[in-house]
């Protein structure tokens, strides 16, 4: 090999994006979510497996999965919500943006059956979020985790888990727990007090591919009009 | 050949057996008998109790079936029908039940049901139509037979005997050993048909020297004609055909010189084209009722494979499925089946049957079954590199089936509007799964929509999320506490304390056209245990409602 042929290898080694590139074969490992400080704080975005996020009431949880959800639908991707407490509300997710036609909604009676559902959806392939709603509710063998941790990272789809606790347990790559920082009312004790928002943040709890830090990033959650 | 009618015509040699034998082809190799419907005897004789065989305790009948055998007969019914075999040990047509059970034991007498006769024929239809936009389906001296324009035919093939040869095959890979013939006229093809033992070709103006040599009976004469024309010794089209026409017409009348005209091959009788169908419908009556789920399963794998083999010729796929259950109670069940995305294969199509049947098994066992498929154009859909495609339409249809029978049909779709003002109010509606192009604009950021909230006293390193509402379905009963005209205290189910914040009220009267008016006055509270809520006081019912918290 020439000393000119291994000086141009070497500069294409060091160009951004080259180096980056991943072979064709290999499985999908992130998918980015488009709203940088999130992917900077995970990394590069959501983990092609189960992620969980976790918050009490009122803490932005469902805010942040309508924003991932808005996201990938503008994307033209496809969406599944499991929504085992029947609380989306589809008015406020398309005013944050959700291209509804694009989200499949399922509504389970049970946590048995809402994995069942999440195990199906996922196994179909095509939609690259699967938000489950599972609220206060827990459950779930390690077996069923497992199965959707790799379903969802053969298809490259990533599996986001929404919760009062943690559900997935060892088996979620990623966790993300929310916390309320500040409710902001306005003009109160005026002839028209307004509710104006949330203020939250986001800590990263555990991640397999972007370092723990005690940070996280501000997640500002408005009142919509 | 170039402006001259060339017909077609298409002809099952006994046609009621190889009905049922395409629904059913498990009484292949096995004596058969079939004996015609008849409208009114639907007296259901039991029989065979030997028949009955228990498994252990449950008493469950095999195969899932009751044992009872369902038979729209009588001994007087008359065999109509035979397979080679049942002919083999001596059975006979026009034999009576009685008379053919005598001869044969083993002998399987079924009855043919109209539908699954209507079903074979359609089919028959269907292969001619691969061939020609003109297809006519006649029944002629009690058989049916399906015609179709062969005009133009060179545009396709050869010659019009290979053209007949891959309209027989195509009908034998429905299951109908069909023989074709091309003539003239719908006589003369029909004629060429069922003399071929396959495919048989008369050519232009060979019809006169092709017909001599038949049995006058192939140009159904009727009875007192047939009984005078034997009177005279006439065996053959060519002896009729060698008298002067005068004669005839002086001797027979107007039937005599029609007769004579048939035996030149003669038949002015346009081709009446029938309309493409639409639905597609394939039936099959059972010999014995189904109690239980595999067993029926089973069935209607076959006939949904008939189902898609047909829709296959068109072209076409199924947009939606009607099932229909014949009960053996007299009852019936009809459902109209979804499905996700158009499809023509069979696995799918029987994944959302399947899927069905667990959910909502019927509750009596199964007497006859029929199933519906509404066809439609799939539509070519090209595909972008730069988009993503979403799921294949056929997994996307067995998933939708699969979740459906878990949730129940109305617990899974897409959000739709719904018809009505009420801010809670929610519809769901079929999801299709077409991914729209991607926003170029967009990019896919989430933009906040709260007017001038976190523009400047925000970090910059923050995610921005509109609120959402989770909604509480039905709204929650909410107990107030008011001090001095506020309120104070909010208690509900699961969730409650006192009211920090306060924002409203927002007054909402709607639907004062309908029935049901509603007048709500909305507010925002945040209570003491960290949630901040959307409640309303129901001013109609005079009740306090909570429909959801932000978050």
């Amino acid at each position: 090999m020439s000393s000119n042929t291994a000086a141009v290898l070497e500069h294409l080694k060091l160009t951004p994006g080259l180096s980056a590139l991943a072979p064709l074969e290999a499985p999908r490992q992130y998918i980015e979510t488009r709203l940088p400080h999130l992917d900077a704080l995970l990394g590069g975005g959501l983990p092609c497996t189960v992620t969980e996020l976790v918050g009490a009431r009122s803490s932005g949880r469902t805010a942040l999965a309508h924003a991932l959800a808005a996201s990938m639908t503008k994307a033209g991707e496809l969406v599944a919500c499991v929504d085992l407490p029947d609380a989306f509300d589809p008015e406020h997710a398309a005013l944050a943006g959700v291209r509804l036609p694009q989200i499949l909604w399922v509504r389970p009676q049970d946590v048995r059956t809402a994995l069942r559902v999440t195990e199906h959806v996922v196994a179909a392939g095509g939609f690259r979020l699967v938000l489950l709603d599972l609220d206060q509710h827990r459950g779930g063998s390690p077996a069923v985790w497992l199965r959707l941790a790799r379903t969802a990272t053969r298809n490259g789809t990533a599996v986001v888990a929404l919760g009062a606790q943690r559900t997935a347990g060892a088996f979620a790559s990623l966790s993300l727990e929310i916390s309320r920082q500040r409710v902001s009312f306005s003009h109160q004790g005026g002839p028209c007090p307004l509710f104006d928002g949330l203020d939250g943040r986001v800590r990263l709890c555990k991640s397999r591919q972007a370092p723990l830090n005690d940070v996280g990033a501000c997640l500002v959650v408005p009142a919509v009009a | 050949m170039a402006g001259m009618a060339r017909i077609g015509c298409l002809w099952v040699p006994q046609l009621p057996l190889a009905a049922l034998h395409r629904v059913d082809p498990a009484i292949q190799g096995r004596p058969v008998a079939i004996v015609e419907g008849a409208e009114g005897l639907t007296r259901r004789r039991t029989e065979g109790l030997t028949r009955r065989r228990t498994e252990g305790l449950t008493r469950r009948r095999t195969e899932g079936t009751t044992g009872r055998r369902a038979e729209h007969l009588t001994g007087r019914s008359v065999v109509r029908a035979l397979s080679v075999e049942a002919e083999e040990v001596g059975v006979r047509l026009r034999m009576t039940v009685a008379q053919a059970r005598a001869v044969c034991d083993e002998l399987l007498v079924r009855v043919i049901d109209g539908e699954t006769m209507q079903g074979a024929i359609a089919t028959l239809a269907d292969v001619a139509q691969t061939v020609s936009a003109r297809v006519e389906v006649a029944e002629v001296a009690g058989d049916w037979v399906v015609f179709f324009d062969c005009a133009g035919s060179a545009m396709l093939c050869a010659s019009e005997g290979e053209l007949a040869s891959i309209v027989g095959a195509r009908a034998e890979q429905q299951g109908l050993p069909a023989w074709v013939g091309v003539a003239d006229s719908k006589l003369a093809a029909r004629v060429a048909a069922r003399e071929s033992g396959g495919v048989g070709v008369i050519l232009p103006r060979e019809t006169a020297a092709r017909f001599a040599p038949l049995p006058i009976e192939l140009l159904d004469p009727d009875p007192t004609l047939a009984a005078t024309l034997t009177s005279w010794g006439l065996r053959r089209i060519g002896d009729l055909m060698a008298l002067p026409a005068g004669a005839v017409a002086h001797r027979l009348g107007p039937s005599g010189s029609q007769l004579l005209r048939r035996a030149r091959g003669e038949d002015d009788t346009p081709l009446r084209a029938r309309a493409t169908p639409h639905t597609f419908t394939e039936t099959v009556q059972l010999e014995y009722a189904i109690e239980r789920l595999e067993p029926l399963v089973f069935v209607m794998r076959r006939l949904i494979d008939c189902l898609a083999r047909r829709l296959a010729l068109h072209g076409l796929a199924c947009a939606s499925l009607e099932l229909r259950l014949h009960l053996d109670g007299g009852g019936r069940v009809v459902r109209h089946l979804a499905v996700a995305a158009p499809t023509a294969e069979s696995k799918t199509l029987l994944t959302v049957v399947r899927a069905y049947l667990e959910c909502e098994p019927p509750g009596q066992a199964v007497q006859g079954v029929g199933i519906a498929g509404e066809a439609v154009r799939i539509r070519p859909a090209q595909l972008d590199f730069f988009q993503p495609s979403g799921p294949a339409p056929a997994v996307l249809a067995a998933t939708i089936a699969r979740i459906a029978a878990l949730c129940g049909p109305d617990r899974v779709g897409a959000p739709a509007q719904a018809t009505s003002h009420r801010p809670d109010a929610v519809a769901m509606g079929p999801f299709k799964g077409e991914v729209v192009p991607r926003d170029p604009s967009g990019a896919g950021r989430c933009r906040e929509t709260g007017p001038g909230y976190g523009s400047s006293s925000t970090p910059a390193s923050s995610i921005h999320a509109p609120v959402a509402l989770r909604a509480f379905r039905p709204p929650a009963v909410l107990s107030i506490f008011k001090n001095a005209g506020k309120l104070d205290y909010v208690r509900g189910p699961g969730f409650g304390g006192r009211v920090v914040h306060v924002a409203g009220p927002w007054k909402l009267r709607g639907e004062w056209w309908g029935d049901d008016p509603f007048a709500r006055e909305y507010y925002d509270v945040e209570l003491s245990d960290g949630g901040v809520y959307r409640i309303y006081h129901d001013l109609r019912r005079r009740c306090w409602r909570a429909d959801g918290v932000y978050d």
